[in-house]
């Protein structure tokens, strides 16, 4: 029974992480890849894990398992801020489809609030 | 949670790690919780109220629910034929006043349903949040703060 059930989180986990890797190739741009890079992996990793765990069934394991998913959606959020961010300041552009863009329109008015000299009161 | 608790939480953990319940692994543990503790002990978040355990379970049931529904929906976008997607950056104004309950929010935003924190604004108000297919910005906007924002607020604010 369990090892049924471990079989089905390893290919479930495996097909999520197959899921991303077609996502990755097929979204057209930085934004919409991390959407599939930070969404599917963490969840196929998630499963992945949890399969292994279920067929070792020792408590070392276990807990190595789940302070390994603990971690990893500590940290691939993060990870994934900062690379869209980084992309949005200074590499490729939002793809052609996109609709809104709330964003760049607050860089644009936080870059002309530095340059604006009456936020000094003189000059 | 106060910082002799967390040395024992991590000597339990270590226990765990290890396999085998002996009073000498817990106090190699507690000895390694020791150390940790020293050298983390400036960037470590101290809360002033003790666990919240029922809202802690359910922001965690709630944000388990949005992550099947996130992953099952790039499923659907990844795989269907016609890539049919309107992606666009919409902004996000959040209740959340504490460090703690932004950031566990903007994590918990990028990795539930077709949506992605870009960036925070400098006065910790608005979340920029890129979403995969906008149909209605302020549908998006409400599945966050009834799915996330809410059990967070319960949870740690």
């Amino acid at each position: 029974m369990s090892e049924a059930l471990a079989a089905v989180l390893l290919l479930g986990g495996s097909f999520f992480m197959l899921v991303a890797s077609i996502g990755l190739i097929r979204l057209p741009d930085v934004y919409c890849r991390m959407h599939a890079a930070t969404k599917a992996t963490t969840f196929g990793m998630g499963g992945i894990l949890l399969g292994a765990s279920l067929i070792f069934q020792n408590a070392a394991v276990t807990t190595q398992a789940l302070l390994a998913i603990f971690f990893l959606f500590l940290t691939a959020p993060v990870a994934a801020h900062l690379i869209s961010r980084a992309a949005y300041k200074r590499g490729p552009d939002l793809c052609a489809e996109t609709t809104h863009d709330e964003y760049g329109k607050y860089l644009e008015g936080q870059k002309a609030e530095e340059e604006s000299p009456e936020r000094y009161g003189d000059a | 949670m106060p910082l002799a608790t967390l040395a024992f939480t991590i000597a339990t953990i270590w226990i765990f790690l290890h396999g085998s319940a002996t009073p000498g692994h817990f106090f190699v543990g507690l000895v390694m919780a020791f150390f940790i503790i020293r050298f983390l002990k400036k960037s470590y978040y101290q809360d002033r109220t003790f666990f919240r355990i029922g809202s802690y379970f359910r922001y965690l049931r709630s944000f388990t629910w949005e992550l099947l529904i996130a992953n099952v929906q790039v499923l659907k976008i990844v795989l269907s034929p016609r890539l049919s997607i309107r992606p666009g950056i919409i902004p996000y104004k959040t209740v959340c006043k504490t460090p703690l309950g932004v950031t566990m929010l903007a994590n918990s935003i990028t990795l539930t349903p077709g949506t992605l924190s870009i960036d925070v604004s400098d006065d910790d108000e608005t979340i920029f949040v890129h979403t995969l297919d906008i149909d209605h910005p302020d549908e998006v906007a409400e599945g966050i703060r009834k799915g996330l924002e809410e059990p967070i607020v319960g949870a740690v604010e």
